[in-house]
C-alpha cells in the first residue's frame, strides 16, 4: 500500500532546515557521526509525523523540538548502556572543513560536553541557533524563566571551562 | 541598582525592552567589571559561532540527502518572498522582518541623528556606523541583537561591496542598511521604522523607503546563511 506523502511544506522545510539541524546536533553531541545519526532520526520522525504539524506553528520550532526529543531519547538509551560514559570522548570526531575549524570545534565540543544536558541545550538553541528566549523555551517545553536561568548557568560554566583550558595550556 | 547576570545576558541577546536596556546601559557605564563581563560573554558567543557555523557549509552527507529524498534546497530566500511572509525570528537571514503594507513611507534620514545614540557618526561628510552598530555589522549574524541593534539580512551591491540591513530599537525605531567601504561601514539609508506591536522581540519593520533603496542597490539575492558565514569570516571584504 502506498504511504501517504508528507505535505510538501514539511518536506521543503526539512530540506531548508537540514544544515541548521545539523549544526544544532553537532553542538549537542560533539561528534560528527552521532550528530548525523541524530538528524537522521529527527528527519525520519518529522516526515512520518508531517500530518501532525499544525500550520499555525512555525515549522522550524516543530523541527527543533523533534530533534531535541530525539536527542533526549538517545541520551537516555546511552546512559542505560554506558553508565560511565566519559564526556572526554566528546569532540574526538568532529567534522572538518579546515584545520582551524577542527581545532576550534574540538576544544568547544570538549567544553560543551562538560555542561549538564539542559544547559547545553539552552546554550545551543540561543547562542548557536540564534533563537529568542521565548522560542527556545517553547522548544525545550519549559517556562522562559527556566530557560533564562539554565542559559545563564550554562554561559558561566562554559566561560569558566574555556578559561581553565586556556590557563592549563599555557 | 544591581544588574543580575540574567539581565546582562538578556541585554546582550536583545531581549530587554527600552527601560530594561537603559538600566543595563547605565550600570555598564558605571561598572567596569560589568562591562568586562559583557565583553567576555560577547566573546563566548563569537567562539561558539566560530566553532559551529562552519557546519552549515559542510557538504551534506549522502544518507541525510537520501533521507529527505532529494538534494537539499539552498537557503536562498528572495526579498519578495520575505516581504510576503513575515516569520518572526524563525528564518535566517530573514529573522524578524516584516513589512505591513499600510505603513506610511519612511523618511530618508540624513540630518536628524539622535545625539544620544552614538551608533551613527559623520566622517568626511559620510554617515558611518559606530559603537554597537559597527560591532554588530562586523561580527553579527543575521537575526542577532547587539544591544539596541538588530541585524536583518546581508547582500552584495552592484559594486560588489557587502551590505547589511538593520533596525535600531529606539524611540522612534529606525531601520536602514549599511555597506562595507574600504575603512568603515557607511550608513546608506536610515529611516523611521514602525515597531511591530506585540512582537516578542519588538522587531521593527523595514520601511518601504529602505526596501526600495535596497532594491535599487542589490545585486542578485540576499546572502544565504552559508554565504554570510563566509563573508563574516573574511571580514566582509
Amino acid at each position: 500500500m502506498l504511504q501517504p506523502l508528507p505535505t510538501p511544506n514539511v518536506r521543503d522545510a526539512v530540506c531548508e532546515m537540514l544544515p541548521r539541524l545539523r549544526r544544532l546536533a553537532r553542538a549537542l553531541t560533539g561528534h560528527v557521526h552521532d550528530a548525523d545519526d541524530l538528524v537522521q532520526v529527527a528527519v525520519e520522525r518529522a516526515l512520518a509525523r508531517a500530518p501532525q504539524w499544525q500550520p499555525d506553528r512555525p515549522v522550524q520550532a516543530w523541527l527543533y523540538g523533534i530533534l531535541r526529543n530525539a536527542w533526549i531519547d538517545e541520551q537516555r538509551a546511552r546512559k542505560r548502556q554506558q553508565p560511565f560514559h566519559a564526556p572526554e570522548e566528546a569532540g574526538e570526531d568532529v567534522g572538518v572543513s579546515s584545520i582551524d575549524h577542527y581545532v576550534e570545534q574540538l576544544s568547544m565540543a570538549a567544553a560543551m560536553a562538560r555542561l549538564p544536558d539542559e544547559q547545553r541545550l539552552a546554550v545551543s538553541l540561543v547562542l548557536v541557533e540564534g533563537l529568542s528566549y521565548a522560542e527556545a523555551a517553547a522548544v525545550m517545553e519549559v517556562p522562559v524563566g527556566t530557560l533564562t536561568s539554565r542559559l545563564a548557568r550554562g554561559r558561566q560554566a562554559l566561560q569558566a571551562i574555556l578559561a581553565e583550558d586556556t590557563g592549563a595550556s599555557r | 541598582m544591581t544588574i543580575t547576570p540574567e539581565q546582562l545576558y538578556a541585554y546582550l541577546d536583545g531581549e530587554l525592552d527600552a527601560a530594561g536596556r537603559a538600566e543595563v546601559e547605565a550600570a555598564l557605564a558605571a561598572d567596569p567589571a560589568l562591562a568586562a563581563e559583557l565583553a567576555a560573554q560577547r566573546g563566548l558567543r563569537r567562539q561558539l559561532r566560530g566553532a559551529y557555523d562552519p557546519v552549515l557549509g559542510e557538504p551534506m552527507s549522502q544518507r541525510l540527502q537520501a533521507v529527505t529524498g532529494e538534494t537539499p534546497a539552498t537557503n536562498v530566500v528572495d526579498l519578495a518572498d520575505r516581504r510576503a511572509t513575515p516569520r518572526r525570528g524563525w528564518r535566517i537571514p530573514a529573522t524578524g522582518w516584516a513589512v505591513a503594507a499600510t505603513l506610511a513611507l519612511g523618511v530618508l534620514l540624513v540630518p536628524h541623528l539622535s545625539p544620544e545614540a552614538g551608533l551613527v557618526g559623520e566622517v568626511d561628510g559620510r554617515l558611518v556606523a559606530q559603537g554597537e552598530l559597527r560591532r554588530a555589522l562586523e561580527e553579527g549574524r543575521s537575526g542577532e541583537h547587539f544591544g539596541r541593534v538588530a541585524l536583518g539580512f546581508g547582500f552584495r551591491d552592484r559594486g560588489g561591496a557587502y551590505c547589511r540591513s538593520f533596525t535600531l530599537d529606539e524611540t522612534p525605531a529606525r531601520a536602514g542598511f549599511s555597506c562595507r567601504g574600504p575603512d568603515a561601514w557607511t550608513v546608506e539609508v536610515l529611516a523611521e521604522a514602525v515597531p511591530q506591536g506585540g512582537e516578542l522581540r519588538q522587531a521593527a519593520s523595514l520601511p518601504p523607503a529602505v526596501l526600495a533603496a535596497i532594491d535599487a542597490r542589490i545585486e542578485g539575492e540576499p546572502l544565504d546563511a552559508e554565504a554570510e558565514a563566509a563573508a563574516l569570516s573574511a571580514g566582509w571584504r
